[in-house]
């Protein structure tokens, strides 16, 4: 049981998602995080690789055996990574039920 | 093509050698594709700026990590470097009354300065994965 407190990094999240629907490549990976962060998160080659090294290094990832292209390893999520995921996302839908229960709105328009 | 890769090639080496020859050729295929997907001379310029950027924000990340003491230090060991420097005028020229205000402004203005720039890039190191987790627990 993974008992950490802090949340996970921007980059580790997105790239974790991007691999929850099967298993890709660096830059199939990259343009999947652009697209499921809106544009919020645009990674670079150099960042997204440094990532992958952190998230295969934990055991979150891990890299597939065989791909088409020599050049292009291909990468999936392992049973700790999907784990991990589903915990933070776990704790962001708590976050989103405290946050309801606050009854946030946007001000109203004054007419 | 081939001449930007062997730029960016050499570029990957301010990163950590376990890094570059792990995943150096993916990065490099990867940066490739950008190049290619970018359509005309601006937002290839855009592509190179943000390489750019982003090596050398890895590059403090992975160089000093999130240690602020160091940052700290480097900070008041530049501020001092700054007031020697001044105090050494003062004494060369002999201009002890206009050197000595310098020397004061060179110490509040300094570190003021010069903590701006190191957070600048301190803050954009911070935005690069060194861990997983957005802090250590």
């Amino acid at each position: 049981m993974d008992t950490r407190k802090s949340p996970l990094a921007p980059a580790t999240f997105f790239v974790l998602l991007a691999l929850a629907g099967g298993e890709k490549h660096g830059y199939a990976i990259m343009k999947d995080v652009r697209e499921l962060s809106d544009g919020r998160v645009q990674m670079g080659p150099a960042t997204l690789y440094t990532t992958i090294q952190r998230l295969v290094e934990s055991g979150w990832i891990t890299e597939v055996e065989h791909t088409g292209d020599a050049r292009r390893r291909n990468y999936r999520l392992s049973a700790d990574g999907r784990r991990a995921l589903q915990e933070e996302l776990q704790h962001m839908e708590a976050l989103v039920k405290k946050t309801k229960a606050l009854r946030l709105r946007p001000s109203e328009p004054r007419g | 093509m081939s001449f930007g890769r062997d730029i960016y090639r050499q570029l990957l080496r301010v990163l950590p050698a376990t890094l570059r020859a792990e995943y150096g050729d993916e990065m490099v295929v990867l940066f490739e594709d950008l190049l290619r997907e970018a359509d005309g001379h601006i937002q290839s310029a855009r592509v190179w700026s943000q390489a750019g950027w982003e090596l050398g924000g890895l590059a403090l990340s992975h160089a000093v990590g999130t240690d602020r003491f160091a940052v700290v230090v480097l900070t008041w060991a530049t501020s001092l470097a700054c007031f020697s420097a001044e105090l050494f005028l003062a004494r060369t020229f002999e201009t002890p009354r206009l050197a000595l205000r310098d020397a004061v402004a060179a110490v509040v203005v300094c570190p003021s300065l010069l903590a701006a720039l190191v957070s600048l890039v301190v803050t954009r190191a911070e935005r690069t994965p060194v861990s997983l987790f957005s802090e250590e627990a």
